[in-house]
């Protein structure tokens, strides 16, 4: 009898007990998606920044792009080079 | 009394354990499907795009990448004002007033406006707060360098079920590498199933998708490009294309061809522009052939350079027609690399029959003639090489100094690359590494195709070029102090079973340094107007664009 009561007992204290737990953390967690929530539009915020510096990269460092510029600028294609070789040894340049 | 007490109590902890095992049922073994029946009344699944791959020089430069835009939508039935709200969208999305409000007149909960707006635009509309419009983040391609490798690249355009595919070059080839895998989301509705304006959460699953990384040297390219247009507009020409490649890998290093398009306006072009010509389309190579058949003679030890030409004293009769040379001058008793310099029909025909016909499509079924190169592009057609039984002699003659006989630019150039390569044949190729989206690089390592000719047949030809360079019409154009092997070509071209007289195919195919070969290079003019010899026109061309990359490789003179 006193077993059976103690079984009783026992299986009421776990159900109350989980059912408090289930309280706090479902408590706890509810709020945390306003912060996952924040966190979400700040990663996309950045990944957007990204995305059109990344563009706006490219379109400067284009060769197309730095053509316009040049040709704006006044620079011309060189139409001779100039090739320093390497000096002769000492003990042959006498 | 105490059995009925037992079995009470028995009978409520069966229940009390036959409830948790219900529970644990529904919970763990039925969670996934009561999961799914949950979303599908309060949400809607949704595929959600990857990120295309991009595709990138062998400088780590993107020249197709992707570009943030935004899809404007609406819903139709949060907005109350339809003509007020059109008349302000027009003027922003650069669409007209009727075709918004029709839009917005539909009995839908979701309308597409305009795709492709970009941002600055999307935050114009977007502070205007108007009621049930929405932004849908979307990445199109973009091409920094616009339209330079246009036919190299392809373009991506939409399939028929509305989805983003590559088309052409290496957008269409390499597409299912680039496209990535889709993922799936869930667009939450209200209670009476209207969707919610609110971005969407993706389910993992997705994989964006690989980026290529060529062998193309974007300098190479765009000098290239620029030297191209500017030649054809010197010599009236309708188009033209150069490639250079790497012969000891087959890695392209540029590839060009004009006309071109605007792969971002792609569908303002007819859709013969989009072909790449380097791998779609044949002609007749005319001299720039001769080397291959001077290699092959050589390797079979039918002649040496100094072997004279015992019919090149005046034109040669064969099968009904007359062999000419081109200038109608004639060199009695000139040797095989006197032939290569004077460009010499009649000695090439010598040669070829020297040679023979059984022995001269084995050697050009070693060169890779008639068959595809394998590159990795979309299109690329073989050029057809007829069996023994279907050539006559005329078609042996013909065939010695290039006419007669139909081929892609990429297989002359990828045969003639052999003579760069101690005689090993590679596989032309532009992708040089695939990159995963976890940064994990597959090589593509290069590979041997054939060995048509000796290292030192090779060595014998070069040798030949070079005097071919340094003595022949072209040596005018020739840049000082470099070693340089190649040959001109200045091909007839067919028209209805005979030749057109005044227009030609002109070309000059090279490779430099000629001791140590960095590149091997094919220029091709298409129908100049102002003189129709390769001499002329492509040959200078090929000799501005070697001394340029010559210049860019840091490679000295030597002479």
């Amino acid at each position: 009898m006193k077993k059976l009561l103690f079984l009783f007992t026992g299986l009421l204290s776990i159900i109350i007990v989980l059912t408090i737990t289930r309280a706090v953390v479902s408590n706890t967690l509810s709020t945390s998606g306003i912060d996952l929530n924040r966190l979400d539009d700040e990663i996309h915020t950045y990944k957007r920044e990204t995305a059109l510096m990344e563009e706006k990269l490219l379109h400067a460092a284009a060769y197309t792009t730095l053509q316009e510029e040049a040709k704006k600028r006044g620079y011309e294609q060189a139409t001779s080079q100039i090739i320093l070789s390497s000096p002769i040894p000492m003990a042959l340049n006498r | 009394m105490r059995w009925r007490y037992r079995f009470v109590l028995l009978f409520y902890i069966f229940c009390f354990f036959a409830t948790i095992l219900r529970l644990a049922h529904w919970q763990i073994v039925e969670a996934d499907t009561l999961s799914s029946i949950g979303e599908s009344q309060y949400g809607r699944s949704i595929t959600l795009s990857p990120r295309r791959g991009e595709i990138k020089t062998s400088d780590d430069f993107p020249v197709a990448s992707n570009k943030l835009t935004y899809l404007v939508y609406a819903n139709p039935k949060q907005i109350n004002d339809i003509a007020t709200t059109a008349q302000i969208l027009s003027p922003l999305l650069e669409q007209d007033v009727a075709s918004i409000s029709s839009l917005l007149s539909m009995n839908r909960f979701w309308v597409a406006i305009s795709p492709g707006v970009d941002y600055y635009k999307k935050q114009q509309v977007q502070r205007l707060n108007l009621p049930g419009v929405g932004f849908e983040e979307q990445y199109i391609r973009y091409y920094p360098e616009a339209s330079v490798a246009a036919q190299l690249l392809g373009f991506v355009g939409k399939n028929d079920l509305g989805k983003s595919e590559g088309y052409f070059g290496l957008e269409g080839y390499y597409d299912r590498q680039l496209r990535g895998k889709e993922a799936k989301a869930v667009q939450i509705h209200d209670a009476l199933g209207r969707p919610i304006l609110a971005r969407v959460q993706a389910s993992p699953g997705g994989d964006d998708g690989r980026n290529l990384i060529l062998h193309i040297d974007r300098v190479v390219q765009f000098l290239v490009e620029e030297e191209l247009k500017q030649s054809i507009e010197r010599y009236g020409a309708q188009g033209g294309t150069v490639i250079v490649m790497n012969p000891k890998t087959g890695g392209i290093l540029a590839m060009s061809s004009q006309p071109s398009f605007d792969p971002h306006r792609y569908w303002g072009y007819e859709e013969s522009v989009f072909k790449n010509p380097i791998v779609s389309s044949t002609y007749e190579p005319g001299s720039t052939f001769k080397p291959l058949i001077v290699s092959s003679a050589l390797d079979a030890g039918v002649v040496t350079p100094l072997t004279k030409c015992t019919i090149c004293d005046g034109p040669v009769p064969i099968g009904g027609y007359e062999i000419r040379t081109w200038n109608n001058k004639y060199h009695s008793g000139e040797t095989v690399m006197e032939t290569i310099q004077f460009s010499d029909n009649i000695g090439m025909v010598f040669v070829a029959q020297k040679l023979g016909l059984k022995r001269l499509l084995s050697y050009l079924e070693k060169f890779g003639i008639g068959e595809t190169t394998g590159i990795d592009l979309q299109g690329e057609t073989p050029a057809i090489l007829r069996g023994p039984d279907s050539w006559y002699p005329i078609d042996l003659a013909t065939a010695s100094f290039g006419q007669g006989i139909s081929i892609t630019p990429l297989q002359l150039l990828s045969a003639f690359s052999t003579i760069a390569n101690d005689g090993v044949r590679m596989e032309p190729h532009v992708v040089d590494k695939i990159e995963t989206e976890n940064g994990k690089v597959i090589p593509i390592p290069p590979q041997e195709l054939s060995k048509p000719i000796s290292a030192a047949t090779a060595r014998v030809m070069t040798e030949i070029l070079v005097n071919a360079v340094d003595k022949g019409e072209a040596k005018w154009a020739k840049p000082k102090g470099y070693r340089i092997a190649g040959k001109t070509g200045t091909a007839q071209i067919p028209i209805g079973g005979h030749y057109d007289p005044n227009k030609t195919i002109a070309s000059f195919i090279g490779f430099a340094p000629a001791d140590e070969p960095q590149f091997v290079m094919l220029v091709i003019i298409d129908r100049p107007t102002s003189s129709i010899f390769g001499s002329e026109t492509a040959a200078p061309t090929f000799f501005t664009i070697a001394k340029k990359i010559l210049l860019h490789l840091n490679i000295a003179p030597t002479e």
